[in-house]
């Protein structure tokens, strides 16, 4: 039996239930405005709410806005920065500086890594997803993300290594 | 000492508690939302500063000046000043196979003549990055009342910066109804089985003579994939959508109508919670053990860290065939209740054995597993499973590409 999203509220009661993770999962994938990003994943989800049969559906349906918004802004920022010099990167973001030591070295070395092993690393051990609820999220094979996930982790490490 | 892994989680959890949570917020996404209904285009709330845009333009333009090719001839369009140029205002659509009408409603059919592909921001971000190399097609996916036109193209990504240009496939979905509106990811020419997309959308690449594709589901429907060609493309590119969270098998036809292979889909969320059976080890990893479960029918395996999970019918098909990353790569699963020992024989000729275990009573199934095979092999719906009975006769003996999709999870 599938459930109208629609028709039972789901979207709203969804959005209390799942808007603040959202938020902060565009935050830790390095958006520069989370908060833009999760809304504009919701609105595509109220959008295509009545093709979407059940409430598993729709949060991975966020999920994947989520991340390729973030994917796709950080793309266009990265143009904008080759032709306005203007500086932005996690580590001098004012939430690093309110972070512990440690973790803030280490949120400064997954802000380095290429974007996609980002994701994989934040899903991973973030939000605690499986890698087909990953691969899912980044629209990559699950051994994609077998690959992406200890190759970011790798980085990371002879990151800290390197501030040793 | 904590493990990095721990130390991750740890910080993860610290710079997400920092991220600031609106109050209005519901209010200014159902605003965005109603915005979004007024136009059948994308207007995203980031708005790239004139400059910035102006600079993309300018990206743009001299990106394609320089690489040239099918697919990035110039034509301007009146009063769209920042709109990238070298992207074709209009595009061959190749017209897609007759439609059929299937249970899940999903049907393909070309546009009914050249339309021009998006040029909103959002656009714009994935034809800079992976500027097109081949033409810019438009196909129309139905499923019920909706239809939805997506835009595909080739082209190459360089933006990772190591120096290392991939060929990347591209979707664009104009309404944005699927998955974020668009991405491009890597693909294989050489492997024409990448399937890219995942919930409703699927998207891949199938030999140049394909003339249909189409997605059987384990319920038994069917869906036609909407296939489409252009000017440079290595192939031809099958889309199709079902409402269905399940895995689904593919079939490719060839110009003269005859079979010319198969792939999989791996399902979404074809999950289902351990605990309603009593679980049966099945091996052990370095994070622990991976154990059975049976519920309804479906058999699922799971990670001690719930990290992996696996489901599949088994009620008519005992045979099933599970591929994980655990060690390294492992193939599991089950097989009728007779077999007392499996062989893998992966695409080299090496064979790998392995002996059964005891499942639940009544259930019909004995459980396999792990074979370990050193390496990735390249493509494992080649290899070939054979079961032998207490005796060494040998019962059953097929190739993992040819168990449906209820039967097998290839990752």
């Amino acid at each position: 039996m599938t459930t109208d999203l629609r028709l039972t509220g789901a979207v709203s009661g969804l959005f209390r239930e799942r808007y603040p993770q959202m938020v902060r999962l565009a935050a830790l994938l390095g958006a520069d405005d989370p908060e833009d990003i999760a809304q504009e994943a919701f609105a595509r989800l109220i959008h295509k709410e009545h093709t979407l049969r059940n409430p598993d559906a729709a949060v991975a349906f966020v999920r994947a806005c989520v991340c390729n918004l973030t994917r796709n802004r950080h793309r266009h920022l990265r143009v904008v920065r080759q032709h306005t010099h203007a500086a932005h990167d996690e580590a001098s973001s004012e939430h690093l500086v309110m972070l512990k030591e440690d973790h803030r070295e280490l949120i400064a070395a997954l802000a380095t890594l290429p974007a996609r092993r980002r994701e994989a690393i934040v899903l991973r051990y973030w939000l605690d997803l499986s890698e087909r609820e990953i691969a899912a999220a980044m629209g990559i094979s699950p051994g994609a993300v077998k690959s992406y996930v200890s190759r970011g982790m790798d980085s990371l490490e002879q990151a800290l290594r390197g501030k040793v | 000492m904590n493990t990095l892994e721990d130390r991750l989680r740890e910080a993860l959890t610290e710079r997400a508690s920092l991220a600031p949570i609106d109050p209005d917020a519901w209010e200014k996404t159902v605003a965005r939302s109603r915005r979004r209904f007024r136009s059948s285009r994308f207007q995203p709330g980031i708005i790239i500063p004139l400059a910035a845009a102006a600079a993309v333009v300018a990206i743009v333009v001299a990106a394609i000046s320089l690489t040239g090719g099918p697919g990035t001839i110039s034509t301007p369009r009146p009063g769209a000043d920042a709109t990238p140029r070298g992207i074709p205002s209009s595009v061959p659509v190749t017209s897609a196979p007759t439609p059929n009408p299937m249970d899940t409603g999903v049907l393909g059919t070309a546009p009914p003549g050249p339309q021009s592909p998006p040029h909103d921001v959002n656009a714009e971000y994935l034809y800079h990055m992976v500027p097109p190399a081949t033409a810019i097609v438009g196909a129309h996916l139905k499923s019920g009342s909706e239809s939805a036109l997506v835009w595909v193209w080739l082209g190459y990504d360089d933006s990772g910066g190591n120096g290392a240009r991939q060929l990347n496939l591209c979707w664009l979905d104009e309404d944005g109804r699927y998955y974020g509106g668009g991405t491009c990811g890597p693909i294989q020419v050489a492997n024409m089985g990448d399937i890219q997309g995942e919930g409703t959308l699927r998207i891949g690449l199938a030999q140049k003579d394909t003339s249909s594709v189409t997605a059987t589901l384990p319920t038994g429907a069917t869906a036609s994939a909407t296939v489409v060609s252009g000017r440079g493309f290595p192939g031809k590119v099958w889309l199709v959508n079902f409402p269905s969270n399940d895995a689904a098998q593919i079939s490719y036809r060839n110009a003269a109508g005859q079979p010319a292979g198969q792939g999989l889909i791996p399902g979404m969320l074809s999950f289902l919670p351990p605990g309603h059976s009593s679980g049966i080890p099945v091996f052990g990893y370095s994070g622990g053990t991976v154990t059975a479960y049976l519920n309804d029918g479906k058999l699922g395996f799971w990670g001690s860290t719930g990290s992996t999970t696996y489901a599949k019918t088994i009620s008519q098909a005992p045979l099933s065939a599970f591929a994980g990353w655990f060690n390294a790569q492992e193939y599991f699963g089950s097989v009728p209740a007779d077999v007392t020992r499996v062989v893998l024989r992966v695409p080299d000729g090496q064979e790998y054995s392995v002996r059964t275990i005891a499942a639940w009573p009544g259930s019909g199934i004995r459980l396999w597993g792990p074979i370990t095979i050193p390496g990735n092999t390249q493509r494992p719906q080649n290899s070939m499973v054979i079961t032998y009975n207490a005796a060494g006769q040998v019962l059953q003996q097929v190739t993992l590409g040819s168990l449906t999709a209820s039967q097998v999870q290839l990752y």
